[in-house]
């Protein structure tokens, strides 16, 4: 009964051994299985970033090797050449409001305005921004940031909204000038002759001879909205608004329409350095006047997006930004 | 173990003679069943829906099901006009072929009224920033003629209302409507009856042939047929039915005489006469693209009238196949119509158990006839066997089925088991698939083990027949059996190991590639230059707003009021879409945030440093008319909202990573009140069947594989003999993925079951090989010449069957379905690889399990 259980046992065992190499295919054969049918993963997607070209930006600024693009949400933009790359600084806290404006105040320090009297400040040329002033139940927006003029710097914005700093934007007083009300302060600019000028809501233009202690309301040439105002080379003074209305002075008492094709509201606008004035606006137009603003034509259009700022690029072509992010075009095509 | 296996021979001995004794009762019986369910059989309908290709139960589509009557989920339809002429849209022969077919798209029946959308349409408005404010209107003037004026407002209009992009092309030369279709039609009472998709797409054909078609169709009545008159012209259409037109139907208003209102007629095709016409509307500079489930499914059916001619092919070919294998033309026929049967009594019982055909279980009757012609080559080569040994027809019989019983019910209950587990697949189309097949595969057990053991009883071999079968084999035939033979001899078989494990390294590496999704564009049904696929091509790259949509739903259920002017409701909303602009693989967003803001920025002059969300009630409420309902991005009161996310492509990886990040983004965003839910949209089906699939595959491979080894374990008691059967099938499935991987097929719905089907019936192979093995090594031959006599009796037919299986399926390849094609491809690889397998590495792993008891026997 032993010894036949045992032949049988080691006969069973030497079955096993003699089997072994149809025994290591079958286990082999499990273990690629268990390989093949394992839970698959995919290669790493690129990372989920604010891209450059999809975000709105409201304002560029250019100081040295810098580049800063603040727009939608809170989200300020930096880059070493105007071709990019972007990327996000860190803005802290992060409020999501949006920002309207951008400034370089000295070659580390800038300042970003936006809704909710937003205000905040870098110190390391826009890499890290800490927060200035934020009012979330104040729901008028800054719109525009100015200066530093003799030493201030100026926030405007909507429904009148004022105010000044005059330690580089640490601290800031708010203030309320008649001549000025409750309209939307678009834009502010000096002008040659060391003048201050806002633009504004419903054809308002204001202007200060004393670096803004006092305003006085200029008569009203356009009855529409003004969003910017451009101090050209020339010492003249170009302001542009609302479908294509644009005017240009030289002693602030005569104005000149000047011709522009289309009806196109215009937001942003800069002075080449050829002395040519470059405007931006609605469907992806960049006009451009070489007479001093008594006519200009289309350098550029696009689609039906919006942009907002423009800065003179290297070369031919501008940096501009809008509702489809910031980039460089270039006459002959977006590059 | 061997009085067992007595015990169920005698059994099966008295099962085969009582069977032979009782075959006339019998044979009336089964030709009545068989009168019965061809009567039956007539009665199948097609039974495609758009419910039927989802996972049902995923939480993606409980979130879509939830908000179906809210928003259109995924069944969107989009009818683009296409002006191919010179200049832009803005003429008198598009617009008029414009408003005809918004008109047309309008009376669909099924569309959802209240949501078609096109410039023609009141509900696109434009709005324009003037000094004093802003004014707003239709784009289209309501008292729209076709002026020359009239055409530049229309410019002037659409440029405002800023719908270029989403209902007029980018390069303005192609404007599009876009409607929903409700699986239920509102109109036909209060529980609503589903769409007549058949009807919808039949309307589609007729909208583009009106500008495509330079020939009209005038349809008049052949006879007198109820109020009509013979000769009445009763319809006029711009589709080309060609033969078809008898199997279509049409529904004609007509008011009867003294009647007060019309009513509805159906007419047959039959019944009319058609007369070809020159289409005054043909326009060669119009060019209609349709896309959406409608549309596809009737492309999808009009590919499935393909199925016909790959059946008679197959049919065919199999005919040619067994007639050269038997060569008996009795026998080639009593198998081809045994082997029809289980069809015949499947797609009887179809309507009986309320299932209908749909475009995938359509295939299921290949299959049947696939594996019934298989089982009848074993079968009647026994009996042939037995009858040149000088057996009478029924003593042949009656042997055959002994011997055949046991292995060919234990194939055939593994091939039902192989596709019951495609029940696992929680698809309703996948389960209807496995059930069909498992019930086929069941009847055949009675068609094939009773009905054709019962119809060769009567069966007189031909003289050629037998002569040629007493032939002895041909030296060939010898030499190929004895080098097959001698994969059972352990040095072979090392040599077989080696190249076998070879091969499992490159594909198990390669099979790593697999994707779970569709890889490709377009939409995977069909091929990628199919109408179909050439509109959607068409429509993606001149409009934004891409076909590949996935909707994510945001529930603000708590909020006092309008939830949307809460601005911890928008804003997330507004964070959201921002975020989503940033992931790879998203091409656009439209929510109610971006459009409230673009509304804000609009009253405050256009001046897009406005174009934010206000904190405040009252400022949110300036963005109110971006709340409305009506435009589809929220219902009433906000308390739901969806979130387009339009995605570029809808490949497996694109879709798995946006899903994740919109995941990560949920997480690291909880607001108190707000509940983001994934998922609708064609993409968020896609995300939630991809899945379903993922989830599926290892719990159908688990189940497959443990039913077959209880299964064998069963069947041989032996553990050895269990993986020499598994063994070659694992690597096979292997070899499977790494294919679909070098193809570029992913592993989708239409794939999924393809390993199941294919190891399910592969395994007949092995289970007849080796029940004849076992049965000559119980006798005390050793395993080498047990191996070679399975071979000589069983291994003909068992590489003659897979040769016509694989040829059967092989003819889906031709499919215009290219799911089809994918699926004939792979099971024709599965079903020959299959094969190989069993005659070349099951010996080699036998002749290595078996080496010692062979010794010991010895």
């Amino acid at each position: 009964m032993t010894q036949r259980g045992a032949l049988s046992s080691c006969r069973k065992h030497r079955g096993f051994i003699a089997g072994w190499p149809a025994y290591g295919v079958a286990l082999i054969v499990a273990a690629s299985a268990v390989y093949s049918f394992a839970p698959r993963t995919y290669p790493p997607a690129p990372a989920t970033v604010v891209h450059a070209n999809d975000l709105l930006v409201t304002q560029i600024a250019h100081h040295g090797s810098r580049w800063l693009s603040a727009g939608e949400q809170g989200h300020i933009l930096v880059a070493q050449s105007e071709q990019g790359p972007w990327h996000d600084a860190k803005v802290e806290p992060q409020r999501g409001s949006n920002f309207n404006d951008v400034l370089f105040v000295s070659d580390t320090v800038a300042l970003a305005v936006g809704h909710e009297s937003w205000i905040v400040r870098s110190e390391d040329g826009g890499e890290t921004w800490k927060e200035v002033m934020f009012d979330a139940e104040r729901s008028e927006p800054l719109l525009a940031l100015a200066g530093p003029y003799d030493g201030t710097l100026f926030a405007i914005g909507g429904f009148g909204q004022y105010l000044t700093s005059t330690d580089e934007g640490k601290t800031w007083q708010r203030a309320t000038h008649e001549a000025l009300g409750d309209r939307h302060l678009n834009d502010m600019t000096r002008l040659g002759d060391g003048n201050l000028l806002i633009a504004g809501e419903r054809g308002l233009l204001a202007l200060s001879c004393d670096n803004g202690a006092t305003w006085t309301a200029l008569p009203e040439i356009y009855a529409g909205s003004f969003f910017g105002a451009l101090a050209l080379k020339d010492n003249g003074l170009l302001v542009y608004g609302m479908r294509g209305n644009a005017f240009v002075t030289h002693d602030r008492h005569t104005w000149v329409q000047a011709a522009v094709p289309g009806k196109i509201s215009l937001f942003g606008g800069t002075v080449d350095d050829d002395g040519s004035i470059v405007l931006v606006g609605e469907n992806e137009t960049v006009l451009r006047s070489t007479d001093g603003g008594k006519t200009f034509a289309i350098a550029l259009a696009g689609e039906r997006n919006r942009l907002i700022a423009v800065l003179p690029a290297e070369g031919d072509g501008w940096l501009v930004a809008g509702e489809s992010g910031v980039g460089l075009r270039k006459p002959g095509g977006k590059s | 173990m061997s009085a067992a296996a007595g015990r169920m021979e005698r059994v099966v001995d008295g099962f085969a003679r009582r069977l032979v004794a009782w075959r006339h009762p019998l044979s009336v019986l089964f030709f009545a069943m068989t009168v019965f369910f061809g009567w039956s059989a007539t009665r199948v309908q097609l039974d495609p829906g758009f419910l039927k290709l989802i996972p049902i139960e995923h939480p993606y589509m409980r979130t879509m099901m939830d908000y179906m009557r809210d928003f259109s989920g995924a069944n969107t339809l989009l009818v683009n006009v296409r002006w191919k002429g010179e200049g832009e849209i803005y003429n008198k022969p598009f617009m008029d072929a414009l408003q005809k077919t918004t008109d047309e798209v309008f009376f669909i029946p099924g569309i959802n009224r209240t949501k078609v959308s096109s410039i023609f349409t009141p509900s696109t408005y434009y709005i324009e920033i003037t000094e004093d404010g802003f004014n707003g209107a239709p784009v289209v003037p309501p008292r729209y003629s076709g002026q020359p004026e009239e055409l530049e407002e229309i410019r002037k209009n659409v440029r405002l209302s800023g719908q270029i992009g989403l209902l007029v092309a980018n390069d303005l030369k192609a404007a599009m409507i876009r409607a929903d279709l409700q699986d239920y039609d509102p109109s036909k009472g209060q529980e609503g009856q589903r769409v007549d998709y058949w009807e919808v797409q039949a309307r589609l054909s007729e909208i583009r042939g009106r500008f495509e078609n330079p020939n009209k169709y005038v349809y008049k009545m052949k006879a007198d047929s109820g109020p009509f008159k013979a000769g009445e012209t009763v319809l006029e259409g711009f589709v080309d039915y060609g033969p078809l037109l008898r199997f279509n139907s049409f529904k004609v208003l007509k008011t009867a005489e003294g009647a007060d209102g019309a009513e509805s007629y159906t007419l047959r095709g039959d019944e009319l006469d058609v007369e070809i016409v020159k289409n005054p509307e043909f326009n060669p500079d119009i060019e209609v693209n349709v896309i959406g489930f409608a549309r596809l499914l009737g492309d999808v059916i009009m590919g499935l009238l393909g199925v016909f001619a790959f059946f008679a092919l197959a049919f065919v070919i199999t005919l040619a196949l067994l007639f050269g294998y038997t060569r008996s033309l009795k026998l080639t026929l009593v198998a081809m119509v045994v082997a029809l049967l289980p069809v015949l009594w499947l797609v009887g019982i179809l309507p009986m158990i309320g299932f209908g055909v749909d475009p995938m279980s359509i295939l299921v009757p290949f299959l049947i006839f696939s594996i019934g012609v298989s089982h009848a080559v074993q079968m009647t080569n026994a009996w042939r066997q037995e009858v040149v040994a000088g057996a009478s027809a029924n003593d042949a019989s009656r042997a055959a089925f002994s011997k055949l019983f046991i292995p060919g019910a234990v194939a055939l209950l593994t091939n039902a088991l192989g596709f019951a587990v495609i029940m696992f697949i929680d698809i309703p189309i996948v389960k209807e698939l496995g059930i069909t097949a498992c019930l086929g595969v069941l009847l055949m057990i009675v068609t094939n083990k009773m009905i054709l053991p019962i119809c060769l009883t009567h069966v007189k071999l031909e003289d050629y027949c037998r002569r040629h079968s007493l032939k002895p084999e041909s030296a060939l035939m010898v030499a190929i059996w004895r080098g097959i033979a001698r994969c059972a001899e352990p040095r072979i078989a090392v040599g077989i190991f080696a190249v076998t494990l070879a091969l499992l390294a490159g594909s198990a590496v390669m099979s790593r590639n697999l994707v779970i999704g569709d890889s490709g564009d377009g939409v995977p049904e069909l091929h990628a230059d199919s109408r179909y696929n050439r509109d959607n091509r068409q429509i993606a790259k001149s409009y934004d707003i891409g076909t590949d949509v996935l909707t994510v739903i945001v529930e603000a259920k708590e909020f006092e009021g309008e939830s949307c002017l809460h601005y911890d409701v928008i804003s997330t909303i507004d964070k959201f879409e921002l975020y989503l602009r940033g992931v790879h693989g998203v091409q656009s967003v439209l929510s109610v945030a971006g459009i409230g803001r673009l509304i804000i920025s609009a009253f405050s002059e256009g001046n897009p440093r406005w174009r934010a969300l206000p904190r405040s009630q009252a400022g949110l409420s300036a963005g109110s008319k971006a709340f409305d309902p009506n435009l589809g991005f929220n219902n009433e009161g906000c308390k739901a909202i969806q979130v387009l996310i339009f995605t570029r492509g809808h490949d497996g990886q694109t879709v798995a990573h946006v899903i994740a990040e919109i995941k990560r983004f949920i997480a690291d965003h909880p607001v108190q009140g707000v509940n983001m839910r994934l998922a609708s949209g064609n993409v968020g089906v896609m995300a939630a069947t991809n899945e379903a699939v993922a989830e599926a595959e290892e719990t159908m491979l688990l189940a497959i594989f443990g039913a077959l080894a209880v299964l064998c374990l069963l069947t041989f008691r032996s553990l050895k003999a269990t993986l020499c059967v598994l063994v070659p099938l694992t690597i096979v499935s292997i070899f499977c993925n790494a294919l679909m991987a070098l193809l570029g097929i992913g592993l989708k719905v239409a794939t999924l079951p393809v390993i199941a089907l294919g190891v399910g019936v592969g395994v007949d192979y092995g289970i007849y090989l080796f029940e004849r093995i076992q049965h000559d090594m119980r006798d005390g031959r050793n395993f080498q010449d047990a191996f070679y006599e399975a071979m000589r009796t069983r291994g003909t037919a068992a590489v003659f069957t897979a040769i016509t299986m694989s040829v059967a399926v092989g003819t889906w390849t031709l499919s215009a379905l290219k799911f089809q094609g994918d699926m004939g491809l792979l099971l024709s690889f599965m079903f020959l690889v299959n094969m190989i397998g069993a005659v070349c590495l099951l010996p080699a792993l036998g002749a290595w399990f078996f080496k010692a008891s062979a010794k010991a026997a010895a």
